[in-house]
Formats: C-alpha cells, sequence, structure tokens
C-alpha cells in the first residue's frame, strides 16, 4: 500500500473537497437509516399507543413526523451533495495527477520518452492516472463512510445495549473486511490468468488479422479461427469462474445483512422484556441494522478495483522517479549565443544508457561550417540519428565534445541551444490543434503576417488558404486531417519561423511519395540560405545537393566527401546508394 | 450514431438496420439464461417481501403482544432459512448473467471473425488490423454488463416493484397509491432515469476521453515541445485546459445528477408518507384507506420494510445504465463491421484442378478499377505465363503489380476479361483449392503465435514434422535453428525470439518449400536486405522455383534480370515483355528504366 501514500500527499490540496464528499455521503446514509428506523419506531410506538397499552396519556407525534421529514429531505440533498462534490473532487484530482506527471517526466524528455516508451507506453501512463484518480471516490471515500457511518450506528446501538452494537460490528466487518479479502484472495489467481489470457488472445487476434493474406493463400484462415475461438471458450470459462467469486462475494455480504438483523433481534427482544429499553425500540433497531448496512455492501467490489490501482500508482512512480539524462545551466548562466556557428563533433562516442550491445558512436569527428549543408548517410543503426540527437543534447557524449561557435554545447542554456538548433524528423509532433497554435509554437508572438509568410515559403500557404477555416482549422489526431506532404510542410513552416542557424533535418521525406518528396526538398533547399544543415537522407536529390556527404557505419564515418568521390571511394556507400535503394 | 428505435418489439427478430436493433436481435440467443436470470430475481424479490413479513411478525409479536423469545423460534427459524435462499438466489442471478454474456459473446465473435473471414484480407487491411483486433476483443467484452445485468435488471425493475405496489395496494388503498404516484408508471420513471444517466454518462465519458486524449497528444508532442523550449510553459496550459474540461463538464453533471435526485427524493418521500399515513391511522386520526379493516403493527411494519424494495430495483437500474452506454458504443462499431456493404469478393466456382500438374496462367483484357477510383489500376491486360516459366512484373509503384497479385491469389474478383488456369475460368475454380496451389512469399511476412515449426507448417496437419525441417533447411534457416534455445520448437514473434527481415524472409520460403504448391508468387523477394542475407535467399530461391511457375513482382532490375522473362507494367498496362537483353536492346520502357539509373528508389 506504501506505492498510494505519495498520492495521497497528493491530493492534499483537494482534500476539503474529499472531506465534504465523506460528510455528504455519511449524512446521506445516516438519515436514510434514520428514516427507516424512526419511521419503524414510530409505527410501533403509535399502535402501542392506539391500542391504549402505552403507559403514557399523550403521543407526541409531531416530533418524529417531523425528524421523519428532515431525514427523507437531508438524504436527497445529501446525495445530490456527494455526487457532486465527489465528482468535482474527482476532477480536480485528475487535473493536478496529469499537471504533476507531466512535471516530473517533462525534464526526463526527450531521452527518458524516446527510448523505452512506444506510443502505447504513453497510452497507458494515461490509463493509469485515469485509474488511479478512481482511488479516492472508489475506495478511500466508500471506506470512510462505511467506518463513519458504522461507527454512529454501533454507538447508538452501544448506548442502548451493549450486545447489539456488537453483534452489528462483528457482521459488518465480516461483509465489509473479512469477504474483501477473502474473495480478493480467491480471485487473484483467476484474475490474473483471464488477463493474461486476454492479452495472449489479443496478439494472436491481431497477427491472424495482420496476416490474413498468408493465412489465406496457406489454406490456414479456418484452422486458426477454430484455434481462437478454442481460446475464446477458456477465456470465457475462466471469466464464469471470477463471476462465481463476485457472486459468492454479494451473496454473502447479502446473508451477512440479513443474519445481522435478524440477530440483533433475536437479542434485542429479551432486552426489551427485561426493560432495558421500550418495546418500540426493536423495530428501530431492526430497521437501522438492515439499513446500515447499506454503507458496507459496496465495499467488496470496491477492493476488487485495489489490485488495479495499486499496479498503477506503482508503474507511474516508476515512470515520474526516473533522472533526467541532462542537466543545462540555469536562464542567464550559460554562455551567449555565438556569431559564427560552426559545429564541430570532436572524438565523440556514445552508448545508450543500459544498452550492453556496441556503442551507438566511436570516435566521431565531424565539422559543419557555418552556412553549409552536410548528409549523414547509413544504414538504419549506424549511428545517424543518434549523432543527430546528440547535438540537440537529447543525451550527452560519454566522451568526446560537441561545440557551436568554439564553445562546448553543454555551456549553453536550454532556451539558447534551442534557438540556435532546430530539429526536423519524421517523429515531429503535430498536435491536436489549430494550424495556428501549431505554428506558434515556434514563437509565440508571430503575427498574422508572420505566420502566413513562414506557410509561403514551405509552399502551403495555398493549401492552407483554401481551407474554409484557414490557420482556424483544427489539425487532428497526430495531424491527421492533413496528408503526409502537408504535414511535413507544416513541421518546415514551423521550422522556418524559428530562425535557427542550424537545422537538423533527420529523414525528413521519409514516407512521403515522389512527387511529395521532389517538393519537400526543392523547398527546404530553396529556405536553406544562410543557415547550416544536417541532413539525413537517402534522397538522391539531397545528396546531388549537399556540400558534404559523411558515410557511417557502425557508429563510425568511414567516408566523407561528395557523391560522385563516396562513389568511386567508398565501397559501402557504392552499394548502399549506387543501385537506388539502401 | 442513429436515432434511437424506442418502439421494441416492432421486428426484434430480423431487423439488424441500427446497432440497437442488432442488440435486440443478438439477446435472442441468451434470451434462456436471460430469463433465468430474471425468474431467480423475482424469487429472490418473493424472499425479501417473505423476510419483511418474517421481521414484522416478530416484532408484533414482541412488542404488542409481549410475546417471549422462545414463542418466537419458528419464525427466526424461517429467517434463517429465507435469507440463505435469497442469498442463493443472488449467486445464481449472477451465475445466470454471466452465462447469458458469454452465450452472446461468444456467438458475436463467432460472427464477427465469420465475417471478417468473408470480407477477406483487403478489407482488413484498408480497416487496419489493430482497431480490428480491438473490436474483436474489447468492443465484444463492453458487451459483458448490458446482457448479464442491464437486460435482466430491466425486466426486474418492472416485475419486483409490481409485486410489492399489488401487494401494498390490497393491504392499504393509500398505501398503493404513495408508491404509485412516487413512481408515476414506471416506465415514464425509467424513461426519466433512462434519459438522465445515458446524457449522463455519455457527456461525463466524452469529457473525460477528450481530456485524456489532450493529455495524450501533450505527452507524445514533449519532444517537440522541448525541442520548442516551450515545455515549461506548457504545464500550465495543462492544468488551464484540465480546469476548463473539469468546469465544462461540472456544468453538464450537476444538471443530470438531478435525476438520480430526483429518484432518491422519491424513495425517500415514500417512505416518509407511509410511515407517517400508517402512524396517524394507529393513533385514530385517519379513518381510510384500509377498506376498513383493523390495521396490525404487523401489517404496518410489513409495508415499511416494503418501500425500499420497492424502489431498490429501479436504482439499481440507474446503475447499470453505463453498461448500455458502453454496449451501445460497442454495438456502433460492431455493426458498421457486420452489415456495412463491402466490395464484392470473387466466389469462386466447384471445379478442382488436378493436384501434382504445372500450372499456366493466361490473363485474357484484365481490367480491374477500385471502387471510388475513377482510373483503372487495371486495364486491357493480356499476357501468358507458361507452366514452368519464371516471369518477373517489373513496374514503378502504382503501376498495378499488387492488384494484379490480389486478383490471382483471389482477394479481389475479376471485373472485366479473364484470367485462365490450364484454360480454365479462374472464377470457375473452387478458391480454397486454388489457393492451395499456390506458394506466396510476401515482402514482410507476418508471423504468428507459436513456435518456428508453427510458423513454417501454419498448422497443415498434411505436413510433417520431417516436412518442416527438410523446408526449414532448404531455405538456409539452420543458423537460425541453432541459434534459438528450442530450436525448430522455439516460439518466435512478439511473444518469443525477434527474427531479422532477412530471417522473416527465409521463413516464408520454409513455408513455400513445405508447401510444395506448383505456382510460386515471389514480392520483391530480396527487397531490404543485406548482402549475405540476399544471398541466402537468392540460393533458396533458385532451388525452390526448380520446375515451377514463378510470378516475381519486383522494381529492381538485377533481380529481374533473373527470370526468364520480364513484363513491363506503366499505369495499369502491360508495356512490354521479353527477356532482359532483349528489352534492353529494344531500348523502350525497361531500358528507360535501367538507365534512368538506378537512381529509382
Amino acid at each position: 500500500m506504501r506505492e498510494l501514500l505519495p498520492f495521497v500527499r497528493l491530493a492534499r490540496p483537494h482534500w476539503p473537497w474529499l472531506f465534504w464528499a465523506v460528510i455528504a455521503g455519511t449524512v446521506t446514509l445516516l438519515a436514510s437509516i434514520g428514516l427507516l428506523a424512526v419511521s419503524g419506531w414510530f409505527l410501533s410506538a403509535a399502535a402501542l399507543f392506539g391500542l391504549g397499552l402505552a403507559t403514557s396519556l399523550f403521543f407526541d407525534i409531531f416530533t418524529p413526523s417531523a425528524a421523519i421529514r428532515g431525514f427523507a429531505l437531508f438524504r436527497t440533498l445529501g446525495r445530490y451533495g456527494e455526487r457532486v462534490v465527489a465528482h468535482e473532487a474527482t476532477l480536480r484530482l485528475l487535473s493536478s495527477l496529469r499537471v504533476w506527471l507531466y512535471r516530473q517526466v517533462e525534464p526526463q524528455a526527450p531521452a527518458g520518452l524516446l527510448r523505452q516508451r512506444s506510443g502505447d507506453l504513453l497510452s497507458r501512463i494515461v490509463a493509469d492516472i485515469d485509474s488511479l484518480d478512481t482511488l479516492f471516490i472508489k475506495i478511500v471515500s466508500p471506506t470512510l463512510i462505511a467506518l463513519l457511518v458504522t461507527g454512529v450506528v454501533a454507538g447508538a446501538l452501544c448506548w442502548l445495549a451493549p450486545p447489539l452494537a456488537g453483534v452489528f460490528v462483528l457482521f459488518a466487518l465480516t461483509a465489509g473486511l473479512l469477504l474483501p479479502l477473502v474473495t480478493a484472495r480467491l480471485g487473484r489467481q483467476v484474475g490474473g490468468q483471464i488477463q493474461q489470457k486476454t492479452a495472449q488472445l489479443r496478439v494472436q487476434l491481431l497477427e491472424d488479422l495482420q496476416g490474413a493474406a498468408d493465412l489465406a493463400i496457406a489454406g490456414a484462415a479456418e484452422r486458426h479461427r477454430q484455434c481462437r475461438l478454442a481460446e475464446n471458450e477458456r477465456l470465457l470459462g475462466l471469466q464464469e469462474k471470477m463471476a462465481r467469486i463476485g457472486g459468492l462475494s454479494t451473496a454473502l455480504a447479502t446473508l451477512m445483512s440479513g443474519l445481522a438483523a435478524t440477530t440483533a433481534l433475536f437479542l434485542a427482544i429479551p432486552l426489551a422484556q427485561e426493560g432495558r429499553f421500550a418495546p418500540p425500540i426493536l423495530a428501530l433497531v431492526t430497521f437501522a441494522v438492515l439499513a446500515a448496512f447499506e454503507a458496507v455492501l459496496p465495499l467488496p467490489a470496491a477492493y476488487q478495483m485495489l489490485g488495479k490501482i495499486r499496479a498503477a500508482a506503482r508503474s507511474l512512480l516508476a515512470v515520474s522517479e526516473a533522472a533526467p539524462s541532462v542537466s543545462f545551466p540555469a536562464e542567464g548562466e550559460g554562455v551567449r549565443r555565438p556569431d559564427d556557428c560552426t559545429v564541430i563533433f570532436q572524438q565523440v562516442s556514445f552508448r545508450y544508457p543500459g544498452s550492453s550491445g556496441t556503442p551507438a558512436l566511436v570516435a566521431v569527428d565531424l565539422q559543419l561550417p557555418a552556412h553549409s549543408t552536410c548528409a549523414l548517410v547509413g544504414r538504419s543503426g549506424s549511428g545517424k540519428t543518434t549523432l543527430a540527437h546528440l547535438l540537440t543534447r537529447f543525451w550527452d557524449p560519454d566522451q568526446g565534445t560537441i561545440s557551436i561557435g568554439g564553445e562546448n554545447i553543454a555551456h549553453y542554456s536550454e532556451e539558447e541551444l534551442r534557438q540556435m538548433v532546430t530539429l526536423v524528423s519524421q517523429k515531429s509532433h503535430i498536435f491536436n490543434a489549430s494550424l495556428r497554435e501549431n505554428l506558434l509554437l515556434a514563437d509565440p508572438l508571430a503575427d498574422d503576417h508572420t505566420l502566413w509568410d513562414a506557410l509561403e515559403r514551405a509552399q502551403l500557404a495555398e493549401f492552407v488558404a483554401r481551407l474554409p477555416e484557414r490557420l482556424e482549422t483544427v489539425a487532428g489526431e497526430g495531424g491527421a486531417r492533413l496528408s503526409g506532404g502537408e504535414a511535413r510542410a507544416l513541421v518546415l513552416a514551423r521550422a522556418l519561423l524559428r530562425k535557427s542557424p542550424i537545422w537538423i533535418l533527420d529523414e525528413p521525406t521519409e514516407g512521403l511519395d515522389n512527387r511529395s518528396r521532389h517538393r519537400f526538398i526543392e523547398t527546404l533547399f530553396a529556405n536553406l540560405s544562410g543557415k547550416s544543415a544536417l541532413l539525413i537522407s537517402h534522397s538522391q536529390e539531397a545528396l546531388d545537393r549537399v556540400e558534404q556527404i559523411c558515410f557511417m557505419e557502425n557508429g563510425r564515418i568511414v567516408g566523407t566527401g561528395s557523391h560522385p568521390e563516396l562513389i568511386a571511394n567508398c565501397p559501402g556507400y557504392r552499394h548502399l546508394v549506387g543501385d537506388g535503394r539502401y | 450514431m442513429k436515432p434511437l428505435d424506442q418502439s421494441p418489439g416492432r421486428r426484434p427478430a430480423t431487423n439488424t438496420s441500427s446497432p440497437l436493433a442488432w442488440l435486440r436481435a443478438t439477446a435472442r440467443c441468451c434470451r434462456r439464461w436471460r430469463w433465468c436470470t430474471v425468474v431467480l430475481g423475482t424469487v429472490a424479490g418473493l424472499c425479501a417481501i417473505v423476510q419483511a413479513a418474517l421481521f414484522a411478525h416478530i416484532i408484533h409479536t414482541a412488542v404488542i403482544e409481549g410475546g417471549e423469545r422462545s414463542t418466537l423460534l419458528f419464525f427466526f427459524g424461517a429467517l434463517v432459512v429465507v435469507i440463505p435462499l435469497r442469498a442463493l438466489l443472488v449467486f445464481g442471478r449472477e451465475v445466470c448473467g454471466q452465462r447469458a454474456s458469454s452465450l452472446v459473446r461468444r456467438a458475436v465473435r463467432q460472427q464477427l471473425l465469420a465475417r471478417l473471414a468473408a470480407c477477406g484480407p483487403i478489407f482488413i487491411k484498408e480497416q487496419q488490423a489493430a482497431p480490428l483486433a480491438s473490436s474483436v476483443l474489447e468492443r465484444i467484452e463492453a458487451l459483458h454488463g448490458y446482457f448479464a445485468h442491464y437486460l435482466p435488471q430491466k425486466s426486474l425493475a418492472l416485475i419486483v416493484p409490481l409485486m410489492i405496489g399489488l401487494i401494498a395496494w390490497s393491504i392499504s388503498w393509500v398505501v398503493g397509491l404513495v408508491f404509485l404516484c412516487t413512481a408515476p408508471l414506471i416506465p415514464l420513471f425509467m424513461l426519466m432515469i433512462g434519459r438522465g444517466a445515458e446524457s449522463l454518462s455519455q457527456k461525463n465519458f466524452q469529457h473525460l476521453s477528450r481530456m485524456s486524449a489532450h493529455f495524450l497528444d501533450t505527452l507524445q508532442g514533449l519532444t517537440t515541445l522541448k525541442l520548442f523550449s516551450r515545455s515549461r510553459e506548457e504545464s500550465g496550459r495543462l492544468a488551464a485546459s484540465s480546469e476548463s474540461y473539469r468546469r465544462g463538464t461540472m456544468a453538464v453533471l450537476r444538471v443530470a445528477f438531478l435525476s438520480s435526485a430526483v429518484l432518491e427524493f422519491l424513495t425517500a418521500i415514500s417512505i416518509a408518507m407511509t410511515a407517517v399515513f400508517l402512524g396517524l391511522s394507529y393513533l385514530e386520526y385517519l379513518g381510510f384507506g384500509l377498506y376498513g379493516r383493523e390495521l396490525s403493527l404487523a401489517t404496518g411494519l410489513f409495508l415499511l420494510f416494503l418501500a425500499p424494495d420497492f424502489y431498490q430495483p429501479l436504482r439499481d437500474l440507474g446503475s447499470q445504465y453505463h453498461a448500455r452506454a458502453e454496449a451501445l458504443g460497442a454495438a456502433d462499431e460492431l455493426h458498421r463491421i457486420l452489415f456495412q456493404p463491402v466490395p464484392e469478393m470473387p466466389r469462386g466456382g466447384d471445379l478442382i484442378l488436378p493436384s501434382g500438374q504445372p500450372l499456366a496462367v493466361e490473363f485474357r483484357q484484365v481490367e480491374y478499377i477500385y471502387p471510388q477510383r475513377s482510373s483503372a489500376a487495371l486495364e486491357e491486360f493480356s499476357l501468358q505465363v507458361g507452366a514452368g516459366e519464371w516471369l518477373a512484373i517489373v513496374g514503378a509503384s502504382g503501376a498495378g503489380k499488387s492488384t494484379l497479385l490480389n486478383l490471382l491469389l483471389g482477394f479481389l474478383p475479376v471485373q472485366r476479361g479473364e484470367i485462365l488456369v490450364n484454360g480454365l475460368p479462374l472464377s470457375h475454380l473452387r478458391l480454397t483449392a486454388w489457393q492451395g496451389s499456390i506458394a506466396w512469399v510476401p515482402q514482410q511476412p507476418n508471423l504468428f503465435y507459436g513456435s518456428l515449426a508453427d510458423n513454417i507448417s501454419l498448422g497443415d496437419p498434411k505436413i510433417t514434422a520431417e516436412a518442416v525441417a527438410v523446408a526449414a533447411k532448404r531455405a538456409q534457416l539452420t543458423d537460425l535453428i541453432q541459434r534459438l534455445p528450442a530450436g525448430l520448437a522455439s516460439p518466435i514473434g512478439e511473444q518469443g525470439n525477434q527474427l531479422s527481415g532477412g530471417e522473416a524472409r527465409r521463413l516464408a520460403l520454409a513455408r513455400a518449400f513445405a508447401r510444395d504448391a506448383p505456382l510460386i508468387m515471389l514480392d520483391e523477394p530480396t527487397a531490404g536486405l543485406d548482402r549475405e542475407n540476399e544471398r541466402l535467399v537468392m540460393a533458396s530461391l533458385q532451388q525452390l522455383v526448380v520446375k515451377k511457375t514463378v510470378l516475381m513482382l519486383t522494381h529492381r532490375l538485377d533481380t529481374a534480370r533473373l527470370a526468364h522473362r520480364i513484363a513491363v507494367l506503366d499505369r495499369g498496362r502491360l508495356v512490354e515483355t521479353g527477356s532482359h537483353h532483349a528489352l534492353l536492346a529494344a531500348g523502350g520502357n525497361y531500358a528507360a528504366l535501367l538507365a534512368a539509373g538506378q537512381r529509382v528508389c
């Protein structure tokens, strides 16, 4: 349970909301108990009086009927208040959880997120946050309410006769504590099996669907389908086992509530006849005990979620506790931006943290003079992207130095370095926001004229002008409403707004068709004047235009020169690029 | 989503025109278990009534008649029987509900998998495998609550209150009236909860998922934000947007929760009115509503015990409403996959080619236009491939190579013209038998859950373990088998050992060896391979093609050179055929492609 503590602390600003949610819930339940208990007592007392069996001459009907009306009102208001306040608390908590996680993750980015965490994992983080959010509304709050209500009812019963309180507490604890523990234990194994089976079925289905053509031709489609249906049978069998455990838990809880009332009544009758309390109290006790179980009954279901919530908490803590891979000098303490932006890699070596294999870069020397262009060519995994990422300080090199304008890049503040180096890659994210907001990321102060100018230069202005909502058009999830070429052009326009002296372009045309690629390269080079550019690409058009090509193999630069020179002198390059493919 | 059909029972059996109608039609297959659930729930309701009567009687005897506990032992005994019986019924209800849901999910899963099989690989590719897989799994799971809990509860919410209402009415028309007035006709009530709960859960869900999507978008774009040094400001923006979502959501919820508050109010007020009416009757302030009968304490308490039970089924229904919303959301998507019209699939005929014969294929004036596309993907395409011939089909991407492949594999129907196999039209051949005579080596072979051996035989019982071993050896997989811990029995793919691109390609070749089919189709057999793998693949390919008819798609001219004959496709038309040297000498399209240098990528 320790993993939940940080989140309980995180919720501290919202404790007032949670407090009021618990109070409202408790009031609702107590009012509901009071309503039935007082009604039961009122009926019994009135019946006794009506038959002339009562000792007093006057029967006060106003107090009980006012109490009954009051309880009814409180119950209604309490219920409404509880739901509103509990949801308010939940949403506030959700918001702070997200901001908290973002603040934890932000310093680790991009290194921490880039290598180990795929998009799938990010979705899981989001889902974890959502499920952790239910910790309070589904577990903490019902537990507290159950404790308070049980406490109050037990106190009242104790005042009447301690044995009654004892019986009530015994049954309530059995239903609210013992039962959840037992069913959780019973369900743990089956639950795990269900999860495993579901995951397995998911993978199998996905593989079968992805390979539908292979299976059809191999005549194996029907066989595979039958296998999946057989797996499905096993899953359904496990789920029915789980349903039996769940059903058992509900059934036993119902049993406890009935038995508690029966036992309480059984004990109370002699007490009433001994004169410990008036006979009408018998009805009050029975109704109160029955109604009080309403507080306890939701607990077994709540605790079934606890395992999931704890797992979510553990994985979020693991994410948040990872250390940032690089640190920057504080704002204002960094070196000022140089006039000459020559980039020099000196004997740079790097191995990804946690990787045991070969180093990603080995003693790389590279010079990119100001206003020059250089292409990095090599098979995937040869170290091109790593080289680019070191220049943006996603990581720091293990050995050697990287300098811009003669100054080690580690001495620049983050802001300064980001201003100097712009990275455009196929992974450049397009936010599901308006085109304007996407562009303003690069320069929050840009006016419309500047934005349109950048779009113009990226050859996108015509397209945007034709959109009905122009700059306010929402890009869609991951830029889904743009074609591949348009999305790249938008990323280019955004980069143009940065006015950085150094550009890194990491496979900017990957995944584009021939025409879009041609257009992109044309536009790109038209905008490169006055900038240095490090271009990772195999596009022939690009290779023809750059001033220098570095050919990389296994983390080393093994050849440098122009395209014809490398074709002539570098067999690896010839093989990779020469036949037009890689 | 289409507007909900609010008129059940009009044509429930066959009507699958809307997701809701389909859900209702589907519900028929689990009718028996659902009714079991309802019957158990009803009997449990009866038990609750008996329990109330017993409690009322015991209290009455103790309070009014001063009866000793020992005289009441029989009634306590009855309680100890009825209460466990009720618990048992609750248990049974849960189990039956699960059964009902299992039946439905099994049936829908079968239906969906059959549908996907019928729609064919092209449809699956267009729809994308991942969302389809999640439909088969998660979306069908989302139907659970609807069938296991919601539907039976819907019946119980009518039956149990009706039972209690009738009992109350028979004792006192005033109490009956109180129940009836506070629940002014249950259908109306249900509609009210329904509307409230529906808009509540839908809006709540929408808001929450929009908030989650925004958060995910921010996390995914964190690298980009960082590179524009905007990442720190973004945490403020995140807080602000969460805040505005919260405000929007709460505005909706505050109204939506009113419906549950109304239900709560009605429950409370009916208990209060019942209690006050009965109390005043005992005190003889009121002299009506009891059909002139004397009201005993037992009867009064009995009615009071029943009051909360009258509303409980309705409240349960309200709390299960989200299951309905969830199921409807899932049904929407499932219904779309099951019933949306898809392009026609080739149906095939009854003819079966004699096995063991070499195959000759002829295309006659074949044309194919994709739906919603104006220009033809393949046009006036005529070509003969002799038995035992190795033909390369060359062309830039988009020239129509894949269309040709899919027509021949039987994944697309021939729209115009004919494809003849050994002189018989392809459309007359039994599709599965025809596909059985093809060995296909795709560019990116798919691996399946299971061992390396399973992946070679693909579960075909006719392929023996020895045949698998031989095929693996001939496909140059020996080094891989030695590397894997359990050899051929090692699990591979997502759950096991990852294969490199070259190994996967050789695995596909092993599949082809194991099948020993007369027609081999190759798609870019060496694309993307390093030299070592290329050599291995080419070596085993040379063995595979002996005495077979081979169709090879490629846009690598150095690979095409290996074929006996080359056909050049350009924008859906056949422009040239001939041997490498003949085509080169002719100086046409092929020669131009070759000259353009190797530049084409």
